[in-house]
């Protein structure tokens, strides 16, 4: 055996590793879950194909497309938390006492597991003797609105737990982008007579677009497999309307085992991620400076 | 613009006030693990309770099967990140320093796979391992991690670029094979980023969910996380134990950030700067 085709068996078996988990792990159950699409499958009983029966009982399912609403509607928060974060990032950049304090406090929602930032939230929020609620009365005078148990509010409720949990995290990001702009590039500016507005905005804001597009990005794929938060908060409490597009695949797979339906509604959700990606690989030509 | 003293006063207030609302749940929570179920409710709310019930947290290890979840837990945040490490970094040196029929594809199938969401495939793999018999048992929840993870190889594809071919090489004309390049040479030049992968998949595994959720069923065999979400359905109601699991739940994971802070912060800025 020649030196060139010894290095090729090699360069595979140390790959190896990896290439038999995407066989195993991935490629086989992403056949089989294609196939699961046009089957009909309790997991215990025969396998019958069905043809597109799947595909026709979710869109007719009203589950499915609120699950698929409220999981669109919900990230929505994205926006606003690139926006705090990246107010936050820029203060923690000027900071001048506290900043690793600061940066820790932030941080710890990022870092701790949602299920128990979940828990404290759906605490928090009880209704009527939950201490957000006692307040608004006790204060304020203010009957607290159904935050997790109206299912107007229950989404936007959600956003708000979402918006603090993913600050500390997205500001970290922006920080170190932040930090990569060339100190010298603000000189100037200042000698140019910039204030510190229109150096935000004409300076610091398109040289860290990367960074946002980046976090927008990640945020909103994210974002589309909410799940941790949504099975805390939505346990029986809340009307079955109020579930995320990967709550409704847990519900149909694990629950009711309808794993041809499930398994329709998780190609949605990959097919969805597909499409963000290719777009934002797309947008990410024009829209983003790169120094 | 450091100079002016009355901006970097704004700063500061302004990020103080927004630090009210980040800390409180935490400060909640664990003021309310130390309270009796009728004091939970008061208003004005007691935010450090004058005769702390500390037996809230003997009792809860008496009414969950709480010694196991840690272990649990433990016991898969460990195994996890070593079996990331190991797989991970083996086969991130496969694509950078060897070369091989269909390299370029490969990798590009590499990092097409980061964007399939777990989801997609959750449903095939527990039937995968459900006919292996893994069902309520911790297999299907470290045995994947020893075949790498796309995102860490590619993490550490990026670290060991940076490593100089000279090195390679050098070694080469010193007679050393591949897997000694590999472990002399590479291993120890890769402290950093052996432990920022590590510090990040023990974080990861630690907060896991919808894995353990599905997989496991009895109460002794759950984790730390998802025996959180069956306590605070058994115990519904009863906040001061649910307020004291989360406090226990959350409590290794502050630990270890604290200790690791740098090394955490620096790991995930790096993912952005690594796009």
């Amino acid at each position: 055996m020649n030196r060139r085709s010894k290095e090729g068996l090699l360069g595979y078996l140390f790959i190896s590793p990896w290439l038999i988990g995407l066989i195993v792990f991935t490629v086989g159950p992403m056949v089989f879950s294609f196939l699961l699409i046009f089957a009909n499958w309790n997991l215990i009983g025969p396998l019958k194909f069905t043809g597109l029966q799947n595909l026709i009982d979710i869109t007719k399912s009203n589950f499915f497309w609120s699950a698929l609403r409220n999981t669109a509607f919900f990230t929505l928060y994205v926006p606003l938390s690139v926006f705090l974060s990246l107010i936050v990032a820029v203060l923690m950049d000027r900071n001048t006492h506290g900043t690793s304090i600061f940066r820790l406090i932030y941080f710890l929602p990022s870092v701790t597991p949602a299920v128990a930032n979940a828990a404290v939230w759906v605490w928090l929020l009880q209704p009527s003797y939950g201490v957000v609620d006692n307040t608004l009365k006790n204060w304020f005078h203010i009957q607290g609105p159904g935050w997790l148990t109206d299912p107007n509010l229950y989404i936007p409720t959600l956003m708000m737990i979402s918006i603090w949990g993913s600050i500390g995290y997205n500001a970290v990001l922006f920080a170190a982008g932040l930090r990569s702009i060339d100190k010298s590039i603000y000189e100037a500016a200042q000698l140019d007579g910039s204030g510190v507005i229109s150096t935000f905005f004409k300076i610091t804001l398109p040289l860290i677009s990367p960074s946002i597009f980046f976090v927008t990005v990640t945020s909103v794929i994210w974002s589309f497999q909410v799940f941790d938060l949504a099975y805390m908060t939505n346990s029986g409490v809340t009307s079955y309307y109020n579930i995320t597009l990967v709550q409704y695949i847990y519900q149909q797979g694990f629950q009711y085992f309808h794993i041809g339906e499930a398994s329709a509604a998780a190609w949605v959700l990959a097919l969805i991620i597909f499409v963000i990606t290719f777009f934002e690989l797309q947008a990410e030509k024009k829209l983003v400076f790169y120094q | 613009m450091r100079k002016n003293k009355s901006l970097s006063v704004i700063v500061f207030i302004v990020l103080l006030l927004g630090s009210i609302p980040m800390i409180l749940p935490f400060i909640w929570m664990v003021s309310t693990s130390l309270k009796s179920l009728s004091s939970t409710m008061i208003f004005p709310p007691e935010f450090f309770p004058k005769s702390p019930r500390w037996q809230n947290y003997t009792e809860l290890f008496s009414l969950v099967p709480i010694k196991d979840w840690f272990l649990n837990s433990i016991f898969l945040s460990v195994v996890n990140s070593v079996g990331i490490i190991i797989s991970s970094l083996i086969v991130a040196f496969g694509f950078v320093v060897l070369n091989f029929k269909f390299k370029d594809v490969l990798f590009i199938i590499l990092l097409s796979t980061m964007m399939i969401p777990f989801e997609a495939i959750m449903i095939p793999q527990y039937i995968l391992f459900n006919f292996f018999g893994w069902v309520n048992t911790l297999y299907p929840l470290w045995v994947p991690s020893f075949f790498g993870s796309a995102y860490m190889i590619f993490f550490a594809r990026q670290f060991f670029k940076t490593i100089s071919k000279n090195y390679v090489d050098a070694a080469k004309i010193d007679g050393a094979n591949y897997w000694q390049i590999f472990y002399k040479i590479f291993i120890p030049l890769s402290y950093p980023v052996i432990v920022t992968i590590g510090l990040l998949t023990f974080i990861n595994t630690w907060n896991y969910f919808l894995g353990p959720l599905i997989y496991l069923n009895t109460p002794s065999k759950m984790t730390i996380v998802s025996g959180l979400s069956f306590l605070s359905g058994q115990a519904f109601g009863y906040w001061n134990y649910i307020m004291a699991g989360s406090t226990l739940t959350i409590l290794p994971i502050i630990v270890l950030f604290l200790i690791t802070q740098k090394w955490i912060i620096s790991g995930i800025a790096l993912q952005g700067e690594l796009k």
